[in-house]
């Protein structure tokens, strides 16, 4: 996206641009001959602020006292020979509109991070979401990123990053207290229940719990195979990078057992992602019915355990081992 | 003619049906000496084996239908015919963890081997599987595993079981326990215990527990009493491997792996 700077001629006053993120492109000067103009901001002197020297000259150019003195510019503008506010006519506008082919894009969700545990094998990345409960500590993801199933052990060094994104962690990382999921899961690798609940310690930047830090998903049981969810998770292999959060939209059915499945072709790194009900991409938020657990033969296609009263139970187990 | 063509759609209807009977009786089942057993591989490796990662072994395991295999990453399930003397493993999936790329790899050439229709023999406790490139060699996990003895073992504790619930025990807990004839002695990382342990009929108790506090973390002291009241009363003993499985009769339980000495 680029900035737009609008040309503004006053004498005296410079002009500092500070960009958004990380990848805009420095603004051009271009032909007003459509009205619309963009320039590079300029210091006082003429010289292009596009170095860290020039930054730093403007910067230090505003003294309190230049500050204080500094020219009221709407003041100067409303009360100037400028042309008088009379309407050029009707209001018009032009509506919106969604992409007819669903949304191509949505904002990453903070609540949403990525997980790394160590496995015997090295490090195992999974996703997951903080989960909203009464002492606001809890994380969802599924029971292979906790536990090697039957036969094995729990993974140590739990730790989830809500909002990874290309390598920063916006609000910091929440380490795990405790882990905890289903006996189908730990005693037989039941894909049923393939559901893993931990309680975090306080962390991230305010030192607080993590629903503090970064909200909480809502959580949903009980309510059918066939659902409208938005699944989200940091897929690693195959072609995608494993550091940008993914989505997949669709409705869900019974794909196995007590499973639901739904086209997605998130791959290894999504697990533990969270299948969401009325998801609101503005807010980050939803009521968590699924997470994502594995797939058959079709690369298209994903499964999840079915939410029904096995997720509530381990829902209030967790939140009964939480500390306050 | 309407007749006729019915009669043939009924008979067709009647022979498909008749051989997907078949199908899900015998040989859709996959082979019965391997139905219910689970199979690792072992680290004496030979030229013709499988390459895998060094520390890591691959876990097959065989039930209905269905095989499992996790060779250190993800868990891989695939639907299990046989046709002669191969397995036939199709619609093969996973969990969807990321793993380190040699890892990864692995997995991918582990489901590669088994779609490849591998043979299969099975010689008394060693399961032998070969494509034309390549081979496994795994041992019976009873072999591979023997079951530890319940006393003279350091039992760590690692997971506290409620109601189809399992949680981990926190870090920083080294809870334990251990039975040395009629005695045990152990800790849940805020107590430690000591008394005499009464081994009976495949269950265990502990009379007359000795409890003495000692320092840890604050957060520790609440999951501590939850551990210390699973102890009092008889509990089931089950060992498998070196997994120990203490259960009380409400279902509540804990769960050890016994530290090699």
């Amino acid at each position: 996206m680029r900035s737009i700077v609008k040309s503004v001629a006053v004498s005296g006053v410079v002009l500092f641009v500070t960009f958004a993120g990380g990848t805009v492109a420095q603004a051009q000067p271009s032909a007003a001959a459509s009205g619309n103009a963009s320039t590079v901001a300029r210091t006082s002197d003429g010289r292009a602020v596009n170095t860290q020297a020039a930054i730093a000259a403007v910067e230090a150019y505003w003294t309190p006292a230049r500050m204080a003195a500094a020219v009221d510019l709407d003041l100067k503008d409303s009360a100037g020979t400028g042309s008088a506010a009379v309407p050029q006519g009707k209001p018009g506008s032009v509506a919106p509109a969604l992409p007819s082919k669903g949304m191509a894009s949505l904002n990453q969700s903070v609540t949403v991070g990525k997980v790394y545990v160590t496995t015997p094998g090295g490090t195992g990345q999974c996703s997951a979401s903080a989960l909203n409960s009464g002492k606001r500590r809890l994380v969802i993801t599924a029971g292979h990123c906790v536990h090697a199933g039957a036969g094995g052990g729990w993974y140590s060094n739990f730790i989830f990053v809500p909002g990874f994104r290309q390598g920063n962690e916006p609000v910091g990382r929440f380490v795990a207290w405790t882990l905890t999921s289903r006996t189908a899961w730990i005693n037989n690798s039941n894909s049923d229940e393939d559901m893993a609940i931990a309680v975090m310690n306080n962390g991230g930047i305010y030192g607080a719990k993590v629903v503090d830090t970064v909200g909480g998903m809502g959580l949903r049981w009980n309510w059918g195979y066939s659902v409208a969810v938005t699944i989200l998770g940091y897929p690693a292999a195959g072609g995608f990078p494993g550091d940008v959060q993914y989505f997949c939209q669709g409705t869900t059915w019974n794909g196995h057992s007590q499973q639901v499945r739904a086209w997605c072709n998130m791959t290894q790194g999504s697990s533990g992602g969270p299948w969401l009900q009325e998801y609101n991409d503005q807010t980050g938020l939803g009521y968590t019915n699924s997470v994502v657990s594995h797939r058959h033969g079709d690369p298209a296609q994903m499964d999840g355990p079915y939410f029904d009263n096995d997720i509530k139970s381990l829902f209030d187990y967790a939140e009964g081992l939480s500390p306050a | 003619m309407p007749m006729t063509t019915r009669w043939w759609l009924l008979l067709t209807v009647v022979t498909t049906m008749t051989i997907a009977g078949c199908g899900s009786g015998s040989a859709a089942e996959g082979p019965a000496e391997l139905t219910g057993r689970t199979f690792v591989t072992m680290g004496d490796k030979q030229q013709q084996d499988l390459p895998l990662v060094e520390g890591t072994r691959v876990r097959l395991a065989f039930r209905n239908g269905e095989v499992a295999a996790e060779a250190g990453c993800n868990h891989l399930t695939g639907k299990l015919t046989t046709e002669g003397d191969r397995l036939v493993v199709t619609e093969v999936g996973g969990t969807l963890m990321g793993c380190s790329p040699e890892l990864t790899d692995q997995d991918d050439r582990v489901r590669r081997f088994l779609q490849d229709r591998p043979r299969w023999r099975l010689d008394g406790d060693t399961l032998l599987l070969s494509t034309d490139t390549a081979r496994l060699r795994l041992v019976d996990l009873r072999s591979a595993e023997p079951d530890r003895p319940l006393t003279g073992v350091r039992w760590s504790l690692d997971t506290v079981v409620e109601n189809g619930t399992a949680s981990s025990v926190p870090a920083g807990a080294d809870a334990y326990l251990m039975i040395e004839g009629d005695r045990v002695t152990g800790s849940t990382g805020c107590t430690r215990l000591e008394g005499s342990a009464s081994v009976a009929g495949g269950t265990v108790s502990f009379p007359g527990l000795s409890t003495r506090r000692m320092p840890c973390a604050a957060q520790l002291k609440g999951w501590d009493s939850g551990v210390l009241e699973l102890l009092r009363g008889p509990l089931s003993v089950r060992i498998t491997g070196n997994r120990l499985v203490l259960t009380r009769g409400d279902g509540r339980g804990l769960q050890f792996t016994a530290l090699s000495r």
